[in-house]
Formats: structure tokens, C-alpha cells, sequence
């Protein structure tokens, strides 16, 4: 910037500089060196030095990613009169501090503690009923992707709409149609009440069932911390980088089920991208007949669909989002294929991690 | 109205009666700080949520694949770096002491990250809360370290700031002698002028900088200070003397050649303007404020 001191500066010194400066000679500094050795240690680690510092205290949580990943609530069963299937669910919308990276604890609104809430399954046509119950802050609602009427959609003004904080309600309906849905909080400020962690995953399986296969559930979500409308921590499941650090084990050859949804806000799509494989898509999960292989698919808010796929060979094998700033800022995953049927039951332990300045090994 | 002023009752003397009227209120005041610093004013504020300021002072690249921070925390309370972030990646770091910086504590961050020289590089502090503290290094240079090429260059620094325009000042004494009172008068007003300017615009400039510093209150006074004692401050008062001092052009020149040395600071800063130590030394010899860098949110 010209101001007129440093107008009459360059007056002054233009000729003075120009002569002496030829007397200091070298240039700034010399072209930058191979990558450093602080980095050549970190090759043998799972994501080298991109990762974060620390560990999740997932007890204090109150959940594992583990169990985020592969538990599902098939209700209490009953039958009605008309021969039916009843399930009843019970969920409870409650304030709770998430570590949702390493020592990052995120002030979220849940359902049931937890986020995602608890993955509701149901089969085609059973009736369902669920019991909510708001122990939050603020007023909210559960609305269901799925065929109902208006009345047990869970948005404002129609029906029990918002729920006032210490209210309930029961939202009633058959389910319909098969496939994988979200639900959510359709209370407003809606964009807050989605973001703050009010999401969960439900399964309507098809009356004939699907095959067998190891099935995880696997919500894309992220977290903006310092609430100025971007997202500092992405996620599968919340906890950023939780299964590069506990791998999913799966075993060779089996069939692996996915039900894969986007429920991250402020970003209009995330995505899935499998390493050293193909996946049969079925998206949204309402046929049964899979509508495209491919590796990689791209989902918007809301998005779902049910991804099929066997791993012929042992190993470790990525999947991330394929937009690279999400993997970077902790949606990056891994599964461990092994062979043995006993490792395949229980979640991994951690892969062992070299801190990659040296001094914090300890080595020097 | 002489009336008026005979009327007035005379001067009451200082018996012991006067002298507890005037002690009596001070020692309330006493009173009222005392109780204030012991028990508080009663306004506690312990329902807010905890407010964090992080001022990124220093960022530097000492090697290939290694950045530096130097941290301060100039909040009321405690602030813990949970996770740093390098051109929007999580990044391992090591912190010293350690994680969690009290109220006025300082920490280093040791980031082992391959910058890429002559590239931009932003780099994010992600606290326990959330929160977030951004520093950037807008074009990556090696940082050198402190050599014999550095301290040459800190040595050429001296000599064009302190040597070379004393000489060129002095070399003109020779014809200032012979100026005349007319012609000496129009180099000291311009000599005056430009101090006056010179000052002001480096007073401006310093609270400008004082302003983007740490959010210390105490902390802002000394750059403040270290602006007034400034080469052009001390040169107006030299000036002030009485006389006509023929070498009065030297002060013209020596005020301009610190002013090319605060053009100095600005250079590096276009290059890495955090890390080159050209800007360093020049601050610290024109200006010697504590937390020269600032905070580049």
C-alpha cells in the first residue's frame, strides 16, 4: 500500500537499496527438501499423520461406534387383533455432551443419548407405534420418512406438532414401504435441530426378508462446532475417524450389508467410496433387484440407500467419502477382512499408532 | 459584591475534626476496593458459558515437513487445544507444556506437516468447546534459523538504519554551514513536518497493531510505549533544543531510513508473515512491542 510515508521512503531509499542490496547477495531461501523425516516413520501407520490426537472416551459417550454401527431396536412385539404385528418403540429426546473428536465435546440435542438414535427395523406392513417423550431443552418432534397421515408426520402445527419440552406423544403407522429411512426432528429452527444430533436410522425389512449377510448402519453426519454455519468435524456414526481407529471386521467372502444415509447439514452431499471392491447399489432400498455396481455413490441430505458387497481377499480396506475434505476432517474408515470366524464376531482393537514426532515415542 | 466576599467566614483550621472529614471518605474507598477484591462485586458471571481467546502469536517453519505455533491465551479462563487443523485436515500435533493453557499462558505447537514452500497454509485450533482460532501462513519460507548469514543480514539491517544516514546527514553539514538563516530555516521546518508526521502515523500505526494483538488490556500499553520511544521521538525532542543545529538534515534522513526499516517488516510479511525473522528484528529494534505479530484471524 502507497501512504505517503512510505512514498517519501521509497524517495529516499530507492537508489540507496538498489546498490546495497546486491551486497547481501543469496535469495530467500534455498528450495524446500524432500518431505521430512518427521514424516517417513508415519508410512506403516493406518492414515499417517492425519489423524487426530488423542482418543474418544467412548464410556463416557455411553456408546461405542461399534454399537452405533450394529445394534437395532426391533421394538416390543405383540400381535393385534386383526393378526398383525405391533412394534412399540420407546424414544426419549435428551441434552447430552458428545466427544465427537478426541477432547471436542459437541452440546448435542439426541434421541435416546445417542447419535444417530437408536436403529429402529420393522418388517413390511407391521403396525408401529412409538412412544416419544421430550426430556430436552427445547421443543422438538420425530418425523418419519415413510407413508402415513398427516397427523403422525412430527412437524409444527398439524397433528401434536412440537412437542413442549417434559410432552410426549405417540406417533402410530404401518410400515411402509420397504426400504432404508431417516427420521429426525422436523421441529424449527429445523436446520439447528438436525444438526445438533436429532437423526437416526429406520430399516423396514421386505416381507420375504433379504439374504443373510453382516449388516452395519452407517450415518454420514458432521458437526459444526463453533456454530458458524460449516462443519469443523465429519463423521460415519459421529465420532470422527472411529472406525480407522477400530476397524469394522467382516469375514472373506460374506455377504456385507450397508444401510448407508446422509444426514450431515450444511454440506448439500457427502458420499461412500469402498477401496479394492465394488458394491451392488439398491438405492433408497425399496427393490430388491440392485440398481447400479459401483465403488462410489453420492448421496444429498436425507439420501439413503442399502449397499451389498463380499470382500474376496484379507486385509484392510478403506472407505471414506470421496470428497476429500471430508475424509481429512474425519470421515475415513476402515474394514478389516479376516478369515478366522472367532475375530470376525468382536470389533477390532485399535491399530497401533506411532505418534510421529519422535521425542513423544519416546525414542529420542 | 466586596460585601459578598467580606461576609465569607474565615478559613477554618486543620484540627483533628478537618483532617478525619477528609480522611474519613478515602478510607470508604479503601474499604469499598478492599471488599471488592477480596469478596467480589457480587455481579458473578459464573452462569456464562466459559469465553476462550486464543492469540496465534508466532507461526514458523523451522524444517521441511515441521511447523511451529506459539500460542497465548489472553482469556478469563483456561483453554484446552483439543485438535489441530492444517489446510482443513486433522493433524497429529505435540503441545508444550501441555494441551490446556491457563489464563496468560503460553504453549508451543509442534505440527509435523509437509508444507509446501511458496504455498498458503491455514492452520486452525479446534478447543474442547469447539471453538475455533485461525492462523495462516499466506506464502511458506523456510524460517532460518540464527547463523552467521542471518546475523550479516541483521548487521546490514543496522547499517542502513543507523550508519548510513548519519553519514549522508553529516555529509551535508559541510553546505548546511554556508546555508544561510533563511535556507536553514526551510530545512528545519521540513525536517519538523516530516517528524510530526512521522510520529503520528507510527502512533496510529501502533495502536492499529496494538489493536490486533493478544486481548490483554495491559498488553496493548507497551507496544504503545515502545512506539513513543521510537528513533523519531527521541529525535524531536533532541530537536527541541534551542539553536540552529546545521546537521539538522540528518535527523531528515535517519527518520526516513527507519521508516525503510519498518518498510522492511513489511516486506517479509508479504512473503511469510509470520515466520521471516526479518520482521522480528526490525519490530523488535523500532518498536520492541511484546506481542509483535498479532493475531491474524
Amino acid at each position: 500500500m502507497i501512504t505517503r510515508r512510505n512514498f517519501l521512503k521509497v524517495g529516499a531509499w530507492g537508489g540507496a537499496a538498489a546498490g546495497l542490496a546486491a551486497l547481501v547477495g543469496r535469495g530467500p531461501v534455498q528450495a524446500q527438501e524432500p518431505p521430512s523425516t518427521h514424516n517417513e516413520h508415519l508410512l506403516s501407520t493406518a492414515h499417517g499423520a492425519n489423524m487426530p490426537v488423542g482418543q474418544v472416551d467412548h464410556a463416557r459417550n455411553g456408546f461405542t461406534p461399534y454399537e452405533l454401527a450394529t445394534e437395532f431396536d426391533t421394538g416390543r412385539v405383540s400381535s393385534l387383533p386383526d393378526g398383525r404385528t405391533l412394534r412399540e418403540y420407546s424414544i426419549v429426546a435428551v441434552d447430552k455432551e458428545i466427544e465427537i473428536a478426541p477432547g471436542v465435546f459437541f452440546p448435542a440435542w439426541t434421541y435416546n443419548g445417542r447419535i444417530p438414535g437408536p436403529t429402529l427395523r420393522a418388517t413390511e406392513g407391521d403396525r408401529v407405534r412409538i412412544t416419544f417423550v421430550n426430556n430436552g431443552t427445547h421443543p422438538h418432534t420425530i418425523h418419519f420418512h415413510g407413508v402415513h397421515r398427516d397427523v403422525m408426520d412430527g412437524v409444527p402445527g398439524i397433528g401434536d406438532g412440537e412437542i413442549a419440552v417434559g410432552g410426549f406423544t405417540t406417533y402410530e403407522f404401518d410400515a411402509e414401504p420397504f426400504g432404508f429411512h431417516p427420521y429426525h426432528c422436523h421441529a424449527i429452527p429445523l436446520k439447528r435441530h438436525i444438526h445438533k444430533g436429532l437423526y437416526g436410522a429406520w430399516i423396514i425389512d421386505p416381507k420375504e426378508g433379504r439374504p443373510p449377510a453382516r449388516e452395519f448402519v452407517m450415518i454420514m453426519n458432521a458437526f459444526d462446532t463453533n456454530f458458524d454455519g460449516e462443519n469443523e468435524v465429519y463423521a460415519l456414526n459421529t465420532v470422527a475417524f472411529a472406525y480407522a481407529n477400530e476397524p469394522l471386521r467382516v469375514k472373506v467372502g460374506e455377504l456385507v450389508r450397508l444401510y448407508l444415509a446422509n444426514l450431515t447439514e450444511f454440506d448439500p452431499i457427502n458420499s461412500f467410496h469402498i477401496h479394492g471392491n465394488f458394491f451392488n447399489l439398491y438405492r433408497t432400498g425399496t427393490r430388491l433387484e440392485p440398481d447400479e455396481l459401483t465403488d462410489t455413490v453420492m448421496q444429498c441430505q436425507g439420501e439413503r440407500a442399502i449397499l451389498e458387497l463380499r470382500f474376496p481377499y484379507p486385509g484392510k480396506y478403506m472407505f471414506h467419502a470421496h470428497q476429500s475434505e471430508f475424509v481429512e476432517l474425519g470421515w475415513m474408515s476402515f474394514f478389516e477382512v479376516v478369515e478366522d470366524d472367532e475375530e470376525v464376531a468382536a470389533p477390532a482393537p485399535r491399530l497401533t499408532y506411532a505418534h510421529p514426532i519422535p521425542e513423544a515415542r519416546g525414542e529420542i | 459584591m466586596s460585601e459578598t466576599t467580606t461576609r465569607q467566614p474565615a478559613a477554618p483550621g486543620w484540627g483533628i475534626g478537618r483532617v478525619l472529614l477528609v480522611l474519613l471518605p478515602l478510607l470508604g474507598l479503601g474499604l469499598v476496593i478492599a471488599l471488592i477484591f477480596l469478596t467480589g462485586t457480587g455481579l458473578g458471571t459464573s452462569n456464562l458459558p466459559p469465553i476462550e481467546e486464543l492469540t496465534i502469536e508466532r507461526i514458523t517453519l523451522p524444517e521441511p515437513g515441521l511447523i511451529k505455533l506459539s500460542i497465548v491465551n489472553g482469556g478469563p479462563d483456561p483453554v484446552t487445544v483439543a485438535q489441530v487443523q492444517v489446510d482443513d485436515a486433522y493433524w497429529q500435533f505435540e503441545m508444550e507444556p501441555e494441551q490446556t493453557v491457563p489464563r496468560l499462558g503460553r504453549a508451543t505447537i509442534q505440527i509435523p506437516y509437509p508444507w509446501v514452500e511458496a504455498e498458503a497454509h491455514a492452520i486452525l485450533l479446534l478447543t474442547s468447546t469447539g471453538a475455533t482460532f485461525e492462523g495462516e501462513v499466506p506464502v511458506a519460507f523456510q524460517t532460518p534459523g540464527f547463523d552467521w548469514e542471518t546475523l550479516l543480514r541483521y548487521a546490514l539491517l543496522g547499517f542502513y538504519v543507523g550508519v548510513v544516514p548519519v553519514a549522508l546527514g553529516l555529509a551535508w553539514h559541510p553546505f548546511l554551514r554556508n546555508v544561510g538563516r533563511t535556507g536553514l530555516n526551510v530545512v528545519l521546518s521540513l525536517t519538523v513536518g516530516l517528524l510530526v508526521f512521522l510520529f503520528i502515523d507510527t502512533l496510529m500505526e501502533a495502536l492499529e497493531i496494538a489493536a490486533t494483538l493478544c486481548q490483554i488490556p495491559h498488553v496493548s500499553a507497551p507496544v504503545v510505549a515502545a512506539k513513543v520511544r521510537h528513533p523519531f521521538s527521541a529525535k524531536v525532542r533532541q530537536r527541541k533544543q534551542p539553536g540552529f543545529h546545521p546537521d539538522c538534515a540528518t535527523s531528515v534522513v535517519t527518520q526516513t531510513a527507519s521508516g525503510s526499516a519498518e518498510e522492511g517488516s513489511e516486506v517479509p510479511a508479504s512473503n511469510c508473515r509470520l515466520s521471516f525473522p526479518f520482521q522480528g528484528s526490525v519490530v523488535v529494534v523500532v518498536l520492541s512491542p511484546p506481542f509483535q505479530n498479532g493475531n491474524r484471524r
